[in-house]
Formats: C-alpha cells, sequence, structure tokens
C-alpha cells in the first residue's frame, strides 16, 4: 500500500513563500516510490511556533519552518539565517550532516534539507533615511531583526504583524523588519517609502521530518526524500532570483525607493550584525556553535 | 485525511459540543473537553493531546488579545468609581421626553466607542457593564437593553480601527487602507437599522421600554448635569482617539492610556478610592479570565476541525453548487455565517480565505465589496448560538440573573437585522465602495 | 465536609485567591508597562524592550490562574436553556453530570500539561524571545490552573452529594 507521509507548514498555504513545499510535495508524489505526500497542517491546525512539536511527536511527518520557530527544541536552528555560504557548499562540506547530526540528538528529526535560502532581510521605512545611523527611528523588529537594527542605532519597538500598518500611517514607528519577500501580502506597499539596502541576514526555511517516521521507510523511499531535497535546494536558486526581481518591482511600482549608503560602510554595518547574531548563537550553543560558523560563515 | 467524512465529523464535533453545551458544562469546559477527544483521534494518541496543550498555550500567549482586558478594564473603572451611573443619569436627564432613550444612547455610544476600539468583545464589555445595569433596572425589556448593546458590538469591527478587518486585508492580500474606508458606511447603515427597529419597537410596544416622563424643566436644568458629567468625560475618549491619530500610540496600547485617562477622570471627580481600583482590577480579572479561557477552547476546537480536513472539504463542497460568481459570493457568505456558530472570526478567515481569494480573483469580482461582506459575516457569527463570544461576554459582565436564555431571545432581531444588513450591500455594493471610491 | 478535608479546602481556597489577586496585579502591570513605553516613546527615549512579551506571559497567567479564582467565587459562563427548563431534581442531575465532566477535563490536562512542563524542564528547552527564559515556567501555567480547577469542580461535586450543593451554581436568577 501506499505510505501516506503528512506535511505541514508554518505559512499561509497560498503565494511564492508557499511555492518551495508545495512544488517538493508535487515532485516526490511524482516519483512513483509509493509515497503519497499530503499537506495537512498549516497556521489554521497548528500554530507556527508548534510546528517543531507536531513533527517531533509525530503529529505530521514533514515539517516545513524555518529555524527562528522551534529554537527552543533545537537552539542551533537560529543559524541557518547567518550561513553565508551558499546552501550548495554547506551541503558539500559538511554543514548540513552536522545540522542533520544535532536535530537527530535533540529533536528526533532529520535535517532533509534548507529549501528555502537567501531571502534578504531588509529594513522599510515610511521616512528617508539620512545615513546609516538610525538614531531617532523607531523600528518594528522581532529577535530575528535585533542584531541589525541596535547595530544601526536604532529604537525595536515589539508589536504584532498586524498592527504595523497602522502605527506606521499613524507615525507610531518610522519602519519595520520584514524579508524581500511579502510585505504585499501585509498591505504594507501603500505606507512604505524607503528599502534600506543591501538586504542582510538571509531567510531561510527547512524541511524536518520525524526520524522515527523516516526510519521506518525502505531504502528506495528514503532515497526519494533525499533526492528530491537536494534538488529543492538547487532548483530553489533559480526562483529565488526570479521572486526577488518580481518582488523589487512590486515595490519600485508602489513607489518605494531603495536608499544606499557607502558600500564599504554597509559592508561593515553587516559584518557587525552578523558577528552579533554569531555570538548569539555561540551562546545559546557553545557544543557546537563555533564549529558551525567555521563550517557555514567566511568573514568577507 | 480522516477516516470518517467530513459530513460525519463535523456533525458530530458540533453535535457534542451543543450537547455538552446543553447539559450545563460550562462553556470553557465544553469546549476542552471535546478538544481532548478531538485531539486524541484526529491529531493522533497521546502526542496529539500533547500538541493540543501546547496550542492552547500558545493561543492565549499572543498580545493580539491584550486589549480585551484593558478595555474591559476601562469600563469596570467607569463603573466602579460611579463615573458611569452619573453619565447615564446625566444623558437621561438632556434626553428625557423620548421612550426607549437609553437603546439609543447604547447605540450612539457604541458607534462612538467602536471608532476608538477595534475589539468587539471590548465593546460589549464596556457598554454591558456600564449601560446594561441601569436599562435593566429602569425596566428595560432584554431585547432593547441586551440586544442593541450585542448588535452594535459587532460594528466595532466595521468602523475603523478595527483589528478584524487588518487581519483579513492582510490574509487575503487586500489593499487595507481600501477595506477600512469601506467598512465605515455599512457600520453606519447597521447601527441606523438599529435606531429605527428601536423607535419603530417601542411604539408599538410601550411594555419594552419605561414610560417617557413629561417633565418640565429648563434647557438649563437639563443640560447642566450633561456638561458636569457626560462633557469632561470626552476627554478619555480624546485620549484613546488622539493617541492613535496624533501617532502615539497603536489601538492595544490606546487601550491602556484609556485606563489611565479613566483613572484620571475619576480622581477630578474625587470618587477614586483604593477600594474601587481593587474592585475594577478583581472585575477585569472575573470577565477576561472567563473569555480567554473560552476563546483557548475555541480555537483549539478550530485547529483540531481544521486539521481533519472536515472544514476544508465542507468549504469545497458547498462551493462546488455553482460558479456564478454572484451564486460564488453569497455561498461564501453563507459557509461564513455557518462555520460563525461554532467557530471564532479568526480561524474562520484563515480556514476560508486561502480557498476563497483565488476564486474571487478568478470570477473577477470586487474584493473590497466582497471583504466588507465577509466582515459582516463575521460579525454575525459573533452572536450566533451556540458559540457566540459576544454572548458569552454578556453573559460574563450583566448584572446576576441574566440569563444566557434571555440573551439568546434578545439577540435574534438584531441577527436578523444584520442579515438585512448584508442583504442591503449585496444589493447596493456602492454602500461599500462608495468611499474608497475617492483614494 | 469536615476536619482534614475541610483544612486542605480552606489552604486550596487561599491559594486560588491569592492567584486571583496577582491575576488583578497582572493587569495593573501590564496597563503599566504599555502606557510607560507609549510615553518613553513619545519623548524619543528608549522603550523598555519586554512589554510585548510580558503581556503576552500575563494573560496567560490571568487566563488560567484567573480561572480558578472564577470559578470559586462564582461560575463560568454556562448555557442555561436546559437547565433552567427541567425540574430541582433533574437540574440537579444535570450539574452533577457537567461538573464531572468538567472535572475529568481540568485533570486530564492538568496531568498532560505538567508532563509537557516536566519534558521541557528535563531538556533545558529555553525560550528565545527578547527575554530569554526557561520554556517549563510557560508551561507550568496551565497545568496548575486546571489542577486548581479540577479541585474547584471535586468540590462542587462533593457539596452536591452531600445535599448542600454551592450556592449560586447555575442560579436561575430573577426574571427580568
Ligand atoms: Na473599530
Ligand atoms: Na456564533
Amino acid at each position: 500500500a501506499e505510505t501516506v507521509l503528512r506535511v505541514g507548514t508554518f505559512l499561509q498555504p497560498t503565494g511564492v513563500w508557499h511555492q518551495p513545499i508545495q512544488r517538493f510535495i508535487d515532485q516526490v508524489n511524482a516519483r512513483g516510490a509509493d509515497l503519497k505526500l499530503e499537506l495537512v497542517a498549516d497556521p489554521s491546525s497548528i500554530n507556527p511556533f508548534q510546528l517543531g512539536a507536531a513533527v517531533q511527536s509525530g503529529v505530521i511527518d514533514i515539517a516545513y519552518v524555518s529555524g527562528s520557530f522551534y529554537t527552543n527544541l533545537v537552539p542551533e536552528a537560529d543559524a541557518l539565517k547567518n550561513f553565508n555560504l551558499s546552501v550548495q557548499e554547506v551541503r558539500a562540506n559538511g554543514a548540513l550532516d552536522l545540522m542533520d547530526k544535532i536535530h537527530r540528538e535533540k529533536m528526533g528529526v532529520v535535517f532533509l534539507g534548507k529549501i528555502v535560502d537567501g531571502i534578504p532581510l531588509q529594513i522599510y521605512t515610511a521616512r528617508k533615511p539620512e545615513s546609516l545611523d538610525l538614531t531617532g527611528f523607531t523600528l518594528r523588529g522581532t529577535p530575528l531583526y535585533r542584531p541589525m537594527m541596535e547595530t544601526l542605532g536604532a529604537d525595536v519597538a515589539q508589536m504584532p504583524g498586524g498592527e504595523i500598518y497602522g502605527a506606521l500611517q499613524s507615525g507610531v514607528i518610522d519602519g519595520y523588519g520584514w524579508p524581500l519577500w511579502g510585505i504585499g501580502d501585509l498591505g504594507l506597499l501603500e505606507v512604505t517609502k524607503y528599502r534600506l539596502e543591501p538586504g542582510f541576514f538571509r531567510s531561510e526555511i527547512a524541511l524536518l521530518m520525524n526520524a522515527r517516521r523516516f526510519d521506518s521507510l525502505n531504502d528506495a523511499q528514503r532515497e526519494v526524500l533525499r533526492e528530491e531535497s537536494i534538488a529543492a535546494e538547487n532548483w530553489f536558486a533559480t526562483f529565488l532570483t526570479q521572486v526577488n526581481a518580481e518582488e523589487i518591482a512590486k515595490q519600485d511600482a508602489a513607489g518605494i525607493e531603495a536608499v544606499r549608503f557607502g558600500d564599504a560602510e554597509s559592508a561593515e554595518l553587516i559584518r557587525k550584525a552578523d558577528e552579533a547574531a554569531w555570538k548569539e548563537i555561540i551562546a545559546k550553543s557553545p557544543q557546537y556553535g563555533e564549529e558551525l560558523k567555521s563550517l557555514t560563515y567566511k568573514a568577507e | 485525511m480522516s477516516p470518517v467524512g467530513w459530513e460525519l465529523l463535523l456533525g458530530l464535533m458540533g453535535g457534542f459540543l451543543v450537547l455538552l453545551m446543553a447539559l450545563g458544562v460550562p462553556v470553557a469546559f465544553a469546549f476542552l473537553a471535546l478538544n481532548l477527544v478531538g485531539a486524541y483521534f484526529i491529531f493522533g494518541g497521546v502526542a496529539g493531546i500533547s500538541l493540543l496543550v501546547l496550542n492552547a498555550t500558545e493561543s492565549i500567549g499572543t498580545f493580539v488579545l491584550v486589549p480585551i482586558p484593558l478595555f474591559v478594564l476601562m469600563g469596570e473603572i467607569l463603573l466602579t468609581t460611579g463615573l458611569a451611573t452619573r453619565a447615564i443619569h446625566a444623558i437621561e436627564r438632556a434626553i428625557a421626553g423620548v421612550p426607549g432613550r437609553l437603546s439609543l444612547v447604547a447605540i450612539a455610544s457604541g458607534t462612538v466607542f467602536a471608532s476608538l476600539s477595534g475589539s468587539s468583545i471590548a465593546n460589549t464589555a464596556v457598554l454591558g457593564r456600564v449601560l446594561l445595569p441601569d436599562m435593566l433596572r429602569l425596566g428595560y425589556h432584554p431585547t432593547v437593553s441586551i440586544g442593541p448593546i450585542l448588535g452594535i458590538g459587532g460594528v466595532a469591527m466595521l468602523i475603523p480601527p478595527s483589528a478584524l478587518a487588518v487581519l483579513l486585508g492582510s490574509l487575503a492580500g487586500m489593499p487595507i487602507s481600501n477595506l477600512l474606508l469601506a467598512g465605515i458606511l455599512p457600520g453606519l447603515l447597521l447601527a441606523t437599522l438599529y435606531v429605527a427597529y428601536i423607535v419603530i419597537a417601542v411604539r408599538m410596544r410601550p411594555g419594552l421600554a419605561p414610560p417617557a416622563p413629561v417633565e418640565r424643566m429648563s434647557l438649563g436644568a437639563r443640560l447642566a448635569p450633561f456638561v458636569r458629567d457626560v462633557l469632561p468625560l470626552m476627554g478619555i475618549v480624546i485620549v484613546v482617539v488622539g493617541s492613535i491619530l496624533g501617532g502615539y500610540a497603536t489601538p492595544s496600547e490606546s487601550a491602556a492610556l484609556g485606563c489611565l485617562a479613566t483613572l484620571i477622570a475619576a480622581a477630578c471627580y474625587r470618587s477614586l478610592t483604593l477600594r474601587a481600583l481593587v474592585d475594577a482590577l478583581m472585575g477585569t480579572v472575573r470577565t477576561s479570565a472567563m473569555i480567554l479561557i473560552i476563546i483557548s477552547g475555541s480555537i483549539t476546537f478550530s485547529q483540531i476541525l481544521s486539521f481533519s480536513g472536515a472544514s476544508r472539504e465542507f468549504v469545497e463542497a458547498i462551493l462546488g453548487v455553482g460558479l456564478d460568481p454572484l451564486v460564488l459570493v453569497a455561498l461564501m457568505l453563507l459557509i461564513a455565517l455557518l462555520l460563525g456558530t461554532l467557530m471564532d472570526q479568526v480561524s474562520i478567515m484563515m480556514i476560508t480565505l486561502p480557498i476563497f481569494m483565488p476564486l474571487i480573483h478568478a470570477a473577477d469580482v470586487d474584493q473590497i465589496w466582497f471583504g466588507v461582506m465577509m466582515l459582516v459575516a463575521l460579525e454575525v457569527g459573533l452572536i450566533t448560538p451556540p458559540f457566540g463570544l459576544l454572548l458569552f461576554i454578556m453573559q460574563s459582565v450583566a448584572p446576576a440573573g441574566v440569563s444566557m436564555r434571555e440573551i439568546m431571545v434578545a439577540i435574534v432581531p438584531f441577527i436578523l437585522l444584520e442579515l438585512v444588513g448584508l442583504g442591503l450591500i449585496f444589493a447596493f455594493p456602492v454602500i461599500a465602495l462608495w468611499l474608497p471610491g475617492f483614494l | 465536609m469536615s476536619g482534614l478535608p475541610r483544612e486542605l479546602d480552606r489552604l486550596v481556597g487561599l491559594a486560588i485567591d491569592g492567584l486571583g489577586a496577582v491575576s488583578g496585579a497582572v493587569v495593573a502591570f501590564i496597563t503599566l508597562a504599555i502606557s510607560t513605553d507609549v510615553a518613553l516613546r513619545a519623548l524619543g527615549l528608549s522603550t523598555l524592550g519586554w512589554t510585548l512579551e510580558t503581556s503576552e506571559y500575563g494573560l496567560l497567567i490571568v487566563c488560567f490562574l484567573g480561572a480558578p479564582y472564577v470559578l470559586r467565587h462564582g461560575d463560568h459562563i454556562r448555557v442555561d436553556v436546559l437547565l433552567r427548563k427541567a425540574g430541582p431534581r433533574r437540574r440537579g442531575a444535570l450539574l452533577f453530570l457537567a461538573n464531572l465532566i468538567a472535572f475529568a477535563t481540568c485533570l486530564v490536562l492538568a496531568w498532560l500539561g505538567a508532563q509537557e512542563a516536566l519534558v521541557a524542564f528535563r531538556r533545558g528547552a529555553m525560550l528565545f524571545k527578547d527575554i530569554v527564559m526557561p520554556q517549563w515556567i510557560v508551561l507550568s501555567v496551565m497545568p496548575i490552573g486546571m489542577l486548581l480547577l479540577a479541585w474547584e469542580f471535586a468540590r462542587r461535586i462533593l457539596l452536591r452529594l452531600n445535599g448542600t450543593p454551592v450556592a449560586g451554581e447555575g442560579t436561575e436568577g430573577v426574571a427580568l
């Protein structure tokens, strides 16, 4: 009989963010390896912050989830956004094998792949930044953006995503952090005026699979999942270029101006933010932090 | 996904929920009991119940719910310091001679309050706590006291600021400013329908409201208490609205400022005592704890149904009926109304919008028009039994002795009025689209 | 109830009241923290940086630790459509059954919730948000509340069996 695997996503099952997992599901199902992937969970059924727990306990078999959503289970997952080597490089040099080992050990899941990778995080504002010193700017951020925002000298405000629109419009905040993709989905195109360039860190989404379930499959099925994960990683590079261009075009059309200051100065800022973020990771994981950094991050 | 069909599953979950509630199991625990069983069979075994436990904790610890206790606190302070009663007496004096005046006051102040809070729960809690005791004491029938307060509560999510409209806009990918603007006229339309209903009902059945005594008072004597006890309270409104418009606070933050402004107002009237403050805080705990635990239970209930695939299959089965654009829109609203009897607003949006929106675009239906009608349909869900969040809020803030049965009877005309409003917007899209047309 | 059970119930009652007071204090704290944040921002100063998260944890406390207080001093919302139609005997039977179901539910949730908290404690799981905090603390809130709720429902069942049901339980009140 066909083996059914239950897949869960931490995002709404529509739009560009959903395409990588949808494509993965379709590709695997088309392989005819007696595997049938079914999307059963999204935020309407499992809270995004509990998707990690759901794949750990086997309520679902495969999770499509970003590292910062399950750091309580695997603190090292937070490092995924800090890699600046491509996913192909970290796969070749054994960094993803190390990730897999850590995930199996701490969470009981297989790290199938990093199938979304390299979407830059950005800072968007409603008033024009005059330099890379954002002192006096109040930016809405999450722990993910905090190192960069503080490096820029901005004050970081906390608020739920749904309040960004009103807060930006009324001037409660001057800006917010968000990936390059998807500010239109939040209705923010119409209230955003500037995008600070270049972006920093790299948004990522990983594919995790319950280890007991994975080990219960036959060799051919496991091989299909491994191959398709790697194929998904490779496919994503082209998709990234294409969607990045589309998103920038949308922002251009909405009149959002890209603001860029000195290249050397920007690079230095990014280096500082990277260092701050890695320092946090090494503090969270004295055991693996340094090793992960040396395998995945090359200071430029 | 689940071994049984969606019809059976929805029927079982809904049926058992109604059964448990009818037995007299407190609403929150009816949900939790059913969720335990549901999680075991649908999420899968004990691991599933563990996930339920995690989801339940996660669903409450979210900032989106923070305005609820804060606006409840604001109403409690108004009540325990006596400011509310003074203001109501003053209003009574000022508009003496009109039968059913407090019902009209409820609608007017509810509309004003809607413009400063994005939360229907807060709106209902404040009005229910502040106006209802006096209305019942004076002899207002539940239909014209409980009814309008519940009806106008839902208007809070049509008139900006509206947390729900922003959420709908972002989940559906609609331009949010258009949607916010589009909600204003439909909100006022509903308020107008309520006013018309009250005026007619009180005229036809004089027993509904106490007779209006013919009072011979000079204009000055009528208006003096109003100037003294009501106008200064507008300062609270100015603080709340002004802090949002002036760019000092988000809507949830403005709720906290409103509490402080109310305390200051009470101090100015020399009616702020430690006793009043403690009573207000503990009253807030009573209402908030009850409502939050119900919300936790209902969100996890919706999550389990969604995981089972039953809610999605239900939606797809109904939409399979026809694809003519107008039929499609009507069916979608029907789905929202039906789900609204069992689920909370946010869960309904998360389940339906990913399916609805591509169809709306494909059928070339105006998305803003559709969005506003969705908001009204969701608003109806707030007051339809068996799961109507505002009904429970009302029960929690109403004076002792008000029964759930009375609340459910009182609400019927207002459910119908909201459906009439929905029908009008459906028939005349201009009601929704006129204001955003200026953007 | 008499003797030891009564003494125990008195202590549990004190704990429940204490947690009710804590919930009230939490509401006051959230109000002040948010207002302070707004004031600091208006003055162009750095905000507190922990308001959102502490408010979220505050809601958990109000919800799960305030709930036993609400039950002890009144009742949670019941749909009384059927209760009001039933005669006194049948109403008593319905409330007995309802409390039994609620009791069992709370007990199971308390047990499984405690397990989750224990697992998080053993693993040393941390929540890395703006505040770094052990996850077991957050996960303990619900089971504690559920345990106290279970106690309160059990008390109501026992009192009803003894023929002295809790005053006000499922009150039908005066017609309006
Ligand atoms: Na509003
Ligand atoms: Na309802």
